[in-house]
């Protein structure tokens, strides 16, 4: 075809060819020399500790390689980095006194009971005595007191607030803790007991900055033997764990920072389970392979329309219900997760967690939402397809996180079905971060806020607690810490206070459904939808997962199926 | 020649405080700030005065101007801080993942460098011909293709459908490989993010190369070198391609310069431990020391680059080495 070839000569050619292979070779050998030095981070007694001679009759190690998509850290309660997988993570090396058993109620664990005095204020925690240190010291009270102590003392956002308030930790023995509050916490077995780490007082004691201390000796499951920064943790499972030995021998946790990869990963059984949830497209095609399973439940996290409830024209609770009236979430949740989800309840709770109360419902009605808007005599004069609210056209910009499609494209369909009824909607897209700072400056509500309504979403945890809708409501900054849009009710305000401090569960209940009634009047916000968890795995690694309701299956309990706590 | 050398100094030393500068400012003009970095999850628990506190405890309660001063005397020892977030030093850091990025987008710009800047030669030799067309055609096609698209394509392809090479990573971490095992093992998971850059990024190189020869070639000299007989073998390379060099190297030393930065979009397609990946990650957690180390790094390796292009172009180009040393002589 090309003339010109003839002047790169075969012998040139060939010339060129074996240099090339050579110089890659040579970056190649010598990258190995520099790339990170293994396991910085390794607990003492693992790795290499040789192995006691196997009798024959031992079954096969079971291996497992499940993929995170971000690095967490050094992996200790200082430097781990996200709430899901990270604290999951954290939670095989490290014990907490109760655990979150597969319905996502609080049962003992390290603590043997938890009795509470009659006021409320009072808890008196028995350990079990066999609980070993992974460097085999035993577990005392000791070091449950010096680890709520050490929280208080260094700042962390998810240790200290539960233990802050303490007015004494009392150590009688061994096995008691005496914890005194100076109010009742209907959530105490929730947060901290079954969420709080404890972590070893001989090791922990002398530690001034804790982000830098390196080391992952806990009392969990597992055992962390070695840490790739970026690419890799390695677990060995704690053959002396008082629960009984895991069901994995060796948990490797490759780090994939693609999503897409992710799944390549799985397809081809370079991995073995994964803690990312599979994307409704993926779910028909992966139950369909016959090497893969996919464990589907209900799912606690919320995506939901947040208006900004100062702001005119949302400040008015008729145009936030007739916002909501117009957009049918059975369709967003048909379209958008292809079926796979559960349509929003008005009142914020999951309609499968116990606490939802039945009769609350959902409505999708254009022409009821109109009504409502003309009601207010919010009409259209011009003939332009917008209405105008005291004078001014219904204008509103709607941000949506730039990283997330499916938001993005459920504000798309939002800002179409707002146009049916007259307000229009432009929908900017905003990377993370400078979202977080318009909507939820510092994290601290009462700093303001500066938008008109945004798509939003809270993480399991606020839903799996009813306690915490108290955060979502309440008008005050201190204690309505998660009340991004403003909310003002004196009712709701009232409910959540009578919640806050009761621990009766017959009686949140009441108070739960009663706020649940309220928000799903008033309307702060718009609940979506729920996602439904979609994990795929391959069976022939591991099959004993336990969906944990509204979290998934990563989680301690999943690798101790011999334990029902 | 030593003052023409002193004052593009004095320059590179302007554009580096500039630079510094910048590095140091922008990252705190964008919305946002690291405390949720700094706190962990749950930030909104905290009270005001925990949060002054996490602030305080990294320097970024203080006023601007003392923060640029801290950053600037710790810059002159040597000192470029924390990571917020991986809570490392920031040396380690990159010097960990320098190998991999500059393994990746290296043999990247090597391979895109050869095969563009051979076919671009040979289609301005054949300027019009069917070969020329077809092959500007096909850049420019290659040229338009989103880097992870053809990622994703490529382990689609030969990751799950033909499983030859692995999907993910630099080398598979799980396992203790020594020796040749291990060389093999990093070029074959070097080898679907290495295609990629190389696929997207050639093009560029291609076109630079064609127009940069087609505009040697119209020029007279040409012309006389073939009148006088000189055999086309080398009009092509010592007449042409010689002088087509210049903007060639421009581009290549740049492109080497920019080799330091990473490539981010592959990066993360393969989880590719390099330094694009670790940068966006900075951005979105606004991680001010490491945006501001890997952006200075970045900056010296272009200022640097710049001074081998200025270096180079008298021993590529004899006028420009005239021009200097006339200069020089004044």
């Amino acid at each position: 075809m090309l003339k010109a070839l003839s002047v790169f000569t075969r012998k040139r050619f060939t010339a060129l060819a074996i240099l090339l292979t050579l110089l890659a070779l040579v970056i190649g050998a010598c990258a190995p020399a520099t790339t990170p030095a293994p396991a910085a981070t390794s607990a003492p007694a693992a790795t290499s500790a040789p192995q006691p001679t196997v009798p024959p009759a031992t079954p096969k190690p079971v291996s497992l390689r499940l993929a995170v998509l971000l690095d967490e850290g050094t992996l200790q309660p200082y430097t781990y980095v996200t709430g899901y997988p990270g604290w999951n993570m954290l939670s095989l090396l490290y014990d907490t006194l109760f655990i979150m058993d597969a319905d996502n109620l609080p049962k003992p664990w390290v603590a043997k009971e938890d009795k509470v005095s009659a006021d409320g204020k009072v808890h008196t925690i028995t350990l079990r005595n066999d609980v070993k240190w992974h460097d085999g010291k035993l577990l005392t009270s000791a070091d449950v007191k010096f680890s709520f102590e050490f929280y208080k003392k260094n700042t962390h956002s998810r240790w200290t607030p539960p233990v802050r308030n303490f007015v004494s930790i009392e150590t009688p023995n061994d096995t008691t803790v005496v914890i005194t509050l100076p109010a009742p916490n209907p959530s105490f077995a929730v947060q901290p007991l079954a969420d709080v780490p404890i972590i070893p007082k001989h090791l922990w004691e002398s530690v001034t900055d804790p982000k830098k201390f390196e080391n992952n000796v806990g009392s969990g499951p597992f055992k962390l033997v070695e840490y790739k920064a970026d690419q890799l943790y390695r677990f060995a499972a704690n053959k002396d764990y008082f629960a009984g030995k895991a069901a994995v021998d060796e948990l490797v946790v490759p780090i994939i920072k693609d999503p897409t990869t992710v799944f390549s990963a799985l397809k081809t059984g370079e991995i073995q389970a994964t803690t990312r949830e599979l994307s409704p497209e993926l779910v028909k095609d992966f139950s369909a392979a016959a090497d893969l399973k996919v464990l589907r439940g209900p799912g606690f996290a919320t995506t939901m329309l947040q208006f900004n409830d100062e702001r005119a024209p949302f400040d008015k609770k008729e145009v936030r219900q007739a916002v909501a009236l117009a957009i049918d979430t059975q369709k967003l949740v048909d379209t958008i997760l292809l079926g796979l989800g559960t349509a929003g309840n008005p009142g914020w709770i999951h309609p499968a967690s116990p606490f939802h109360d039945p009769a609350i419902k959902g409505e999708y009605n254009v022409t009821k939402a109109k009504a409502l808007l003309d009601g207010l005599g919010y009409k259209d004069s011009d003939g332009d397809g917008i209405r105008e609210a005291a004078g001014k056209k219904m204008e509103a910009s709607l941000l949506v996180q730039s990283n997330n499609p499916t938001r993005i494209r459920a504000a798309e369909l939002i800002a179409a079905a707002l146009k049916d009824i007259g307000i229009s909607i432009k929908v900017t897209s905003l990377e993370p971060n400078s979202l977080d700072a318009k909507v939820w400056p510092d994290f601290d509500v009462a700093k303001g806020r500066d938008y008109d309504l945004t798509m939003w979403g809270w993480s399991a945890p606020l839903q799996v607690n009813p306690v915490r809708m108290v955060t979502l409501v309440h008008s005050n900054p201190a204690t309505g810490s998660v009340n991004i849009g403003a909310y003002k009710s004196s009712a709701a305000d009232k409910i959540a206070e009578d919640l806050n401090v009761t621990t009766d569960l017959d009686k949140q209940k009441t108070l739960a459904r009663q706020l649940e009634k309220i928000i799903s009047e008033d309307m702060p916000f718009v609940i979506l939808w729920y996602a439904d968890g979609n994990y795929a795995y391959r069976p022939a690694a591991f099959d004993k997962w336990v969906y944990q309701k509204g979290q998934g299956i990563f989680h301690k309990l999943s690798f101790l199926p011999n334990v029902k706590p | 020649m030593t003052s023409f050398i002193a004052g593009k100094l004095g320059q590179y030393l302007l554009v580096l405080w500039i630079a510094v500068t910048l590095n140091f400012a922008l990252p705190r003009l964008m919305p946002g700030n690291p405390l949720a970095l700094l706190a962990g999850e749950e930030v909104n628990l905290l009270t005001s005065q925990q949060r002054a506190q996490l602030m305080a405890s990294v320097g970024l309660d203080q006023p601007l101007l003392v923060q640029y001063g801290r950053y600037l005397q710790n810059l002159a020892r040597g000192n470029f801080g924390y990571s917020f977030q991986k809570n490392k030093p920031i040396t380690t850091i990159l010097a960990d993942r320098l190998p991999w990025t500059l393994l990746l987008t290296g043999s990247s710009l090597f391979f895109s460098t050869i095969i563009g800047v051979t076919l671009g030669a040979m289609a301005a030799w054949k300027r019009g011909e069917r070969g020329d067309v077809g092959l500007l055609g096909f850049f420019v096609f290659l040229e338009s293709l989103p880097s992870f698209w053809v990622g994703m394509l490529l382990v689609a392809l030969f990751g799950v459908q033909f499983p030859i090479f692995p999907t993910f990573g630099a080398m598979t971490p799980w396992v203790t490989l020594e020796g040749w095992a291990h060389v093999e093992d990093i070029l074959r998971h070097l080898a679907l993010p290495l295609a990629t850059l190389t696929i997207v990024s050639m093009s560029g190189m291609f076109l630079v190369a064609r127009y940069s020869m087609l505009a040697v070639l119209g020029e007279e000299f040409i012309t006389v070198a073939r009148a006088k007989g000189v055999s086309e073998r080398n009009v092509l390379f010592r007449h042409a391609l010689r002088n087509a060099l210049l903007p060639i190297a421009t581009v290549f030393a740049l492109n080497l310069a920019f080799a330091f930065g990473g490539a981010t979009v592959v990066e993360t397609v393969f989880s590719y431990p390099g330094i694009g990946r670790l940068v966006y990650e900075a951005v979105l957690n606004r991680d001010y020391p490491v945006l501001q180390a890997a952006f200075l790094m970045i900056t010296v390796m272009v200022v640097f680059a710049n001074i081998l292009t200025d270096l180079l172009y008298p021993l590529l180009d004899p006028r420009v080495r005239h021009a200097v040393e006339r200069g020089g002589a004044r």
